[in-house]
């Protein structure tokens, strides 16, 4: 491990404390902000880039910094905050873009967008301690923090 | 609650104290010291994000959040800790490097060189030296990508300039000038950044990997695609665009410099030898891979009858010429794969390292277009100036000036560089002749090394000054 992994680990443990605060406040007021809107999209894109390519999709992604899974520790914190019996599959990736769609979408319920989002909030606190584990991990192991 | 509140309080007041105690560090390093104006820059740059982190702390210690995301800013306070590591070497490097303890001249030099080539002025690199044996750049775009992280959630903390590059060689070396031509690799590693070529590969190479993993029905021969198929994505962008950046700092380093950085890099493996011969690390491409590139471009850029020179070295030139022949077929990849790819990782290597052969092909032309204007081959004032510099330094005498035809000349560093290394490597024989010393032979040459290398810094020196004042 090293450099990537370290900074690839911090930005997404970044992201899941944000977004536990975005959702906490959204539980609290219902009020969707364009803050919480973008970073929901920028979930979801990120999330999506989980799938497999399908045939007319080869051009491959050129947002790389949209993904925020660019490393092997980030995909495994992904993986890890799942459940250990819960995999990475097309199941569970709709699962959670999904209830990210149902918090944007206005027309839903305000108590089932809120529930949705003490899910959410869970779910990226869960996310954001895998990867904070994981940047301590890279942090530790790597002889060459900063260099290339 | 009030458990993790405390922990809160108390992880904020163990970074408050690093904050103030890296400041402190910082201004007390600073004081009677002189830096190059980019060090200066980048030592505020590291004040400014203190501040930046000493105030958000600040505030979530007066507020702490509600019990729901105590552990988000607690995570918070962790990963700052983590990035004030890395501010704590740097800073430690940077107070370290002040003008007296770099290759001042080589480095105003290369600053000079990287804004002429860029056609910016803003263009800034801080030279420091490391505490490794070894030359190296700071991985930038990763610590850009960390500082725009940490802008998100802290309020105020600063982007890194994307002008701003850090280079860094052994701290031991300050003195030196020929082995430091290897810090124009390392701003090669910049500017390819700054290029933004990474971009335009990565998309085409990840879209070339989709086909291969689809085409090649990889899907089929892994246990669970998914993972493979984001796992693979990761391995083969994050090699093989580290081994293109390696790859594009070699080429613009030896059209940049010739010869110079070739024997700069040969003598600094010398001292810490990769054991690259023919496997690709995850780092860098095998070392007989880069030596064929070296041996193209001085070939191209009109080196070759110099270097096969009975005057020259052109022994050294035969061995790197055989190089050139080699195909792809002779380099491995010396890396484990992910678990999830593992079933497949010879087919996957063989294909890394035939896409890259292509990939190196679009990093020669971006090096090649840069170059086009505004930049004379190096070699042409080599040609005019080299018989007179090799001449002042087998007298020992700075080579900044000279008169040849009854007309006055100043070499061009790049040409003083170059001849300074043939000069050195050749033994230095006529010097070491004339030098009338009570030193043993050993003594006496690494004495004549280091005058060599002093003399070739001041002309290096001189010619900025003559530049400066319109001179030349």
């Amino acid at each position: 491990m090293g450099m990537a992994e370290m900074v690839g680990s911090i930005g997404l443990t970044l992201f899941c404390n944000k977004c536990v605060e975005l959702f906490y406040e959204f539980k609290q007021d219902g009020n969707l902000t364009d803050e919480l809107s973008e970073t929901c999209k920028h979930a979801i894109a990120a999330f999506s880039s989980f799938r497999l390519p399908n045939g007319e999709d080869v051009a491959g992604d050129s947002g790389e910094r949209i993904a925020l899974f660019n490393t092997n520790e980030e995909v495994r914190s992904f993986e890890q905050a799942l459940g250990g019996s819960e995999k990475v599959n097309d199941d569970t990736l709709d699962k959670w873009i999904g209830k990210m769609e149902v918090l944007l979408d206005k027309s839903a319920s305000l108590d089932n967008r809120k529930q949705t989002a003490d899910d959410l909030r869970q779910f990226f606190d869960t996310l954001g301690d895998y990867s904070f584990y994981a940047s301590r991990e890279a942090l530790r192991s790597s002889e060459t923090m900063a260099r290339i | 609650m009030i458990q993790i509140c405390d922990q809160l309080k108390a992880e904020g007041f163990c970074l408050l104290r690093l904050c103030a105690d890296l400041t402190e560090f910082i201004r007390l390093g600073r004081t009677r010291k002189t830096y190059l104006d980019e060090t200066q820059r980048f030592l505020d740059y590291i004040i400014d994000s203190l501040k930046a982190v000493d105030k958000f702390v600040r505030n979530v210690i007066k507020e702490p959040p509600e019990e729901q995301v105590i552990k988000a800013k607690l995570r918070d306070f962790g990963e700052i800790e983590k990035a004030l590591s890395w501010l704590y070497v740097l800073s430690k490097e940077a107070i370290d490097s002040d003008s007296l303890s770099i290759p001042f001249s080589l480095a105003t030099f290369l600053n000079h060189t990287g804004r002429e080539l860029l056609r910016s002025k803003d263009v800034s690199f801080v030279v420091l030296g490391g505490s490794t044996l070894m030359y190296y750049k700071y991985n930038l775009k990763k610590l850009r990508d960390l500082t725009n992280d940490l802008s998100a959630r802290i309020p105020g903390y600063p982007v890194l300039d994307e002008n701003v590059g850090i280079l860094t060689f052994p701290y031991c070396a300050a003195r030196e000038v020929l082995v430091n031509c290897n810090l124009f690799h390392e701003m090669g590693h910049c500017i390819y950044e700054k290029r933004n070529l990474e971009k335009d590969l990565r998309s085409e190479l990840l879209g070339k990997f989709s086909q291969f993993f689809l085409g090649g029905k990889i899907e089929q021969k892994v246990q669970e695609p998914l993972l493979a198929w984001r796992a693979g994505k990761n391995y083969v962008s994050t090699l093989m665009l580290r081994w293109a950046d390696e790859i594009f700092a070699d080429v613009f380093a030896i059209k940049v410099l010739g010869p110079a950085f070739h024997f700069a890099l040969r003598e600094i493996e010398q001292i810490i030898p990769t054991g690259l011969g023919s496997d690709f690390s995850e780092t860098h491409p095998a070392d007989d891979y880069r030596f064929r590139i070296h041996a193209k471009w001085l070939v191209q850029d009109e080196w070759e009858d110099i270097l096969k020179d009975k005057d020259n070295l052109p022994e050294f030139f035969e061995e790197l010429e055989k190089c050139k022949d080699y195909t792809i077929d002779r380099f491995t990849v010396g890396c484990r794969p992910p678990s999830y790819l593992e079933a497949i990782g010879g087919e996957l290597h063989k294909w890394m390292l035939t896409q890259f052969d292509g990939m190196v092909q679009k990093i020669e032309e971006n090096v090649s277009e840069m170059l086009t204007n505004n930049f004379e081959k190096p070699v042409y004032d080599f040609i005019k100036n080299h018989e007179s510099v090799t001449s002042y330094l087998e007298h020992g005498v700075v080579p900044s000036t000279f008169y040849k035809d009854g007309i006055k000349r100043h070499p061009h560093p790049i040409t003083v560089l170059n001849c300074g290394y043939f000069f050195y490597l050749k033994g230095m024989t006529p010097l070491l002749k004339r030098v009338i010393t009570n030193l043993n032979s050993i003594d006496k040459r690494i004495m004549c090394g280091k005058r060599l290398n002093s003399w070739l810094g001041k002309a290096i020196e001189d010619w900025q000054i003559l530049l400066k004042e319109g001179k030349l």
